[in-house]
């Protein structure tokens, strides 16, 4: 079985439309959203703030907490109950080891930085959309990080290699298919996250691999720019007097 | 080949190369990664000769000592109070911080201070593991009547208070509202409603602004665009800060004002480094500390001291205005003992801090500002001017 | 902390009818309506009451129908003070604030029987369907019923049938043109007091300063469909009056945005 074209007409190592929006949420600290496709996420940074209970505090440092969480509205199919599933359990673990690395809380011993992720619609793709929300909350939130994680579905369709596999990719029926979430640090390549769903050969899980990074890269750009954004001078700004 | 990136004002987000090459120096916000300097958080380019460091648009208030800060009481102990800082960390008050009168053991402390009520406190010390002391005793540090609470970015603090204390007093005099304005990011005010709403939208504004120029005449219009006016000249100082505590304070004189006088005070550090402790701003001798002619620091050119660059970044103790008073002649009065003064402001007669002594920085001019921290002077030695503290400014 | 605290000041802030904002008491905060926010929901809608952010969606499901109840599909609103929102809101199951704001909207349109039920049915005795709405706090800063009500008529508004197979599963990749049954539109207004004064469209800090509030759900003849007394302060009849005169005028107001 060959898989011609993709579903959604683009080419087999192109991501779908991206969009990116920082402080998005006035109540936290600091928040993000990020749009894959039909993928959204949205993510609120609460913290350095106190831990409780008691006993889950780290003296020599804070703890970053992640809750992931779906929307009952956005699943594909029927609604989804609300409250925690053995699935958001683990995505909101393996979120959380995708962040950790770049992030440095020495300086808030005792404290925790609490992640909340919630997604209103997905379309496949929606921890990596959610680990994309939550880079760019976290820096929003002035949290000092080495560098930004970005995420990216890569996996196999049939007989090729993809990047960012929306739903119905994942649902192919005519051939093999797999999945394999990836976080990336841009600046290194070094990966947070790795998971594979499916069947793939060990030689084209490198292939895709390779194409997560570079696409990590692209991914970042997009982060950047929403950060920056917020920050955009307004044009009618004279530079007369300068502080 | 050495090369920066970045310039001065540009907006960085974490993992954003800023320069190349052994050149180059790491400052607070960035970390070396083999040859490029690379920045940590999200911030705003400032580049000093060869440091480059990040002036942080967000993030949370990092309490150090000397800090004036707005608290809320939230438990009463056996010694004293239970604060909340607007941070993770404990803060308390204890109780013979709290007044400059005795309190019999086992009084009612609630006569002082009760749940839930605010005050502006000043921070003595910070523990490594961010337990912060606070103290009442200083200038205008004080329990709150009732007023409006506003939350900002602690980082947004320089520019709020402005040069000088510049910007906030403006707002405070063309509104008529009191307004203190707390490091840890939160703000007190109180005044006629309708003027505080105007002061509000003042604040926020800074605070949408921060990262932009021309934001002190950008809200003085804004402020006259409401039918308020902005009267001229100098400001009186009021901005509460921490004094320091010695059994002779007494001797001392009562005015405090001016702080410290000094130069251009860049009014949007970010993040700073160990405190240099300019020693005794409320008066009090500053001996060694500054003596005589020196070097550096505080240009001495007849003892005018407004302008004059300073070659290295004074701490902001965050209280507001530091004014040199320009009449004084240079240097400080009083004599030179060779010991060194200062230590923290809140020196308390029980225990000394030591210090590299005497030299009282004599150190090298980069240490100019007054001592470190841990300067401790025996109170007895900074007694005798009493003077206001802008004697010793020189 | 709460980002406002000090109750003396802010009740001499309304007193004056000049709140912090600049804002009168008996006026709203800047009202935005967006349709669709979400594709995979039947109907939704994000609306925002100055910076107070909620997004509803709305789900249909084709089941059996309640024995009592053979032609008549059935309705559920649902309620998440969500952690994301607020920093007083923490993670877990919906608590009492929760339960509460779910149900005073879900009062409001069942009792007015604003969906008519009978519409739903697909099947006497068989199938029918049932519409829930899950109403998401994305920014909480004050005033969540009425921005809760808002929202869920907002989505229900938006809401299409999905195509149903003869054989009864729901093919929800196919969307009809079809609207929901909606024959009336009841809108919640929550009337804060203070002393003499009312006061609607508190910010969260306001909020923590009323002795009292009350909840009205008015459909567009002016008939009140559910009430909701809420806060450990009394009502006179006066009080109650007053507040019904002020949420009819505001539910005008506010159904004008859809």
């Amino acid at each position: 079985m060959t898989y011609k074209k993709r579903y959604d007409g683009r080419d087999f190592t192109e991501l779908r439309p991206m969009e990116a929006k920082a402080g998005v949420i006035k109540q936290a600290d600091g928040s993000g959203m990020f749009r894959a496709g039909k993928t959204t996420a949205l993510a609120a940074v609460y913290g350095p703030r106190e831990l409780h209970p008691k006993f889950m505090q780290d003296p020599t440092k804070g703890i970053l907490r992640v809750t992931y969480s779906m929307m009952p509205f956005s699943g594909a199919g029927e609604r989804v109950r609300t409250g925690p599933s053995r699935r958001s359990k683990e995505l909101s673990m393996v979120i959380q080891k995708a962040l950790q690395p770049v992030v440095d809380l020495k300086d808030f011993p005792n404290s925790v930085v609490d992640v909340f992720i919630e997604l209103p619609e997905t379309d496949a793709g929606s921890r990596c959309a959610s680990i994309n929300a939550a880079s760019i909350a976290l820096a929003d939130a002035g949290i000092t990080m080495k560098d930004m994680v970005a995420a990216v579905s890569v996996g196999r369709v049939d007989d090729k290699t993809v990047v960012d596999l929306d739903y119905q990719e994942e649902a192919h029926e005519e051939g093999h298919v797999a999945d394999i979430p990836v976080a990336v640090i841009p600046s290194t390549g070094e990966i947070t996250l790795l998971q594979l769903d499916g069947v793939c050969e060990p030689s084209r899980l490198k292939e895709a691999l390779a194409m997560a990074v570079e696409a990590a890269k692209k991914i970042n750009a997009v982060q950047i720019a929403a950060l920056k954004d917020k920050y955009k001078k307004p044009s009618a700004e004279t530079d007369a007097s300068s502080e | 080949m050495s090369q920066l990136f970045v310039q001065d004002k540009d907006v960085v987000v974490p993992g954003e190369s800023l320069a190349e090459g052994m050149d180059y120096l790491p400052g607070p916000g960035s970390y070396r990664k083999g040859d490029t300097i690379v920045a940590n958080r999200v911030g705003l380019v400032s580049v000093a000769g060869r440091a480059i460091k990040l002036i942080p648009l967000s993030g949370p208030y990092m309490p150090k000592r000397d800090d004036v800060i707005i608290c809320k009481v939230t438990d009463i102990t056996l010694n004293g109070w239970r604060l909340d800082t607007n941070t993770p960390s404990s803060a308390m008050l204890s109780v013979r911080d709290a007044t400059n009168t005795f309190i019999v053991k086992g009084s009612d402390l609630t006569k002082i201070l009760q749940i839930g009520d605010y005050l502006v406190g000043g921070v003595v010390q910070v523990t490594t593991q961010k337990l912060i002391d606070v103290t009442l005793r200083g200038p205008g540090l004080r329990k709150l009547a009732s007023g409006q609470l506003l939350k900002f970015s602690p980082n947004k603090f320089p520019r709020i208070i402005g040069r000088q204390g510049s910007m906030v007093s403006m707002i405070k005099r063309a509104t008529n509202c009191q307004i203190v304005v707390g490091q840890n990011g939160l703000i007190w005010m109180s005044g006629e409603p309708a003027m505080e709403v105007i002061a509000v939208e003042a604040i926020r504004f800074i605070e949408d602004n921060a990262h932009t120029s021309g934001v002190t005449d950008r809200v003085k219009k804004l402020l006259e665009s409401k039918g308020l006016t902005v009267p001229e000249g100098e400001a009186q100082d009021d901005q509460p800060r921490i004094e320091r505590f010695g059994a002779d304070r007494e001797e001392r004189g009562e005015s405090r004002e001016g702080g410290f006088g000094g130069g251009e005070r860049r009014s949007f550090d970010g993040p700073r480094e160990p405190r240099r402790d300019f020693g005794n701003r409320d008066g009090g001798d500053r001996r060694g500390g500054f003596g005589g002619n020196r070097e550096g620091g505080f240009n001495r050119d007849g003892g005018n001291r407004d302008g004059g660059e300073r070659r290295f970044e004074r701490r902001d103790s965050g209280n507001g205005e530091r004014r040199f008073d320009g009449e004084r002649s240079g240097g400080f009065q009083g004599n030179n003992s060779g010991n060194s003064n200062g230590g923290s402001r809140f020196d308390r007669p029980r225990f000394e801090r030591r210090d590299n002594n005497g030299s009282s920085n004599g150190a090298p001019n980069n240490n100019n500002n007054g001592s470190n921290d841990n300067n401790n002077a025996p109170s007895d030695n900074n007694a005798s001017n009493g003077s206001s503290s802008d004697d010793s400014q020189q | 902390m709460a980002s406002v605290d000090n109750k003396d000041h802010i009740l001499r802030a309304i007193q004056s009818n000049v709140r912090y904002d600049g804002r009168k008491n008996n006026e709203y905060r800047p009202v935005t309506i967006e349709y669709g926010v979400s594709w995979t929901a039947e109907g939704s809608a994000k609306v925002s009451i100055g910076d107070t952010t909620i997004i509803a969606g709305v789900k249909l499901s084709a089941g059996e129908p309640y024995a009592d109840n053979p032609d008549e599909g059935t309705l559920m609103i649902e309620a998440g003070l969500l952690p994301l929102s607020s920093p007083l809101f923490e993670t877990g199951p919906p608590g009492i604030d929760a339960v509460e704001l779910a149900r005073v909207i879900d009062r409001g349109i069942r009792e007015s029987h604003s969906i008519d039920t009978h519409a739903l049915c697909i099947k006497k005795g068989e199938k029918v369907w049932t519409v829930t709405c899950d109403i998401c706090t994305v920014n909480a800063d004050g005033n969540l019923f009425d921005a809760a009500s808002l929202a869920a008529m907002a989505a229900l508004k938006n809401a299409v049938f999905p195509e149903i197979s003869s054989d009864g599963t729901v093919e929800y990749k196919k969307k009809t043109k079809k609207s929901l049954p909606l024959v009336q539109c009841p809108i919640a207004i929550t009337v804060w007091k203070a002393g003499e004064l009312l006061c609607v469209d508190p910010t969260q800090g306001e909020e923590n300063v009323f002795e009292a509030r009350l909840t009205i759900t008015t459909i567009e003849d002016g008939s009140i469909v559910a009430m909701q007394k809420g806060g450990e302060g009394t009502l006179t009849s006066d009080d109650i009056t007053r507040m019904i005169d002020l949420a009819l005028e505001k539910a005008q107001f506010l159904r004008k945005h859809l």
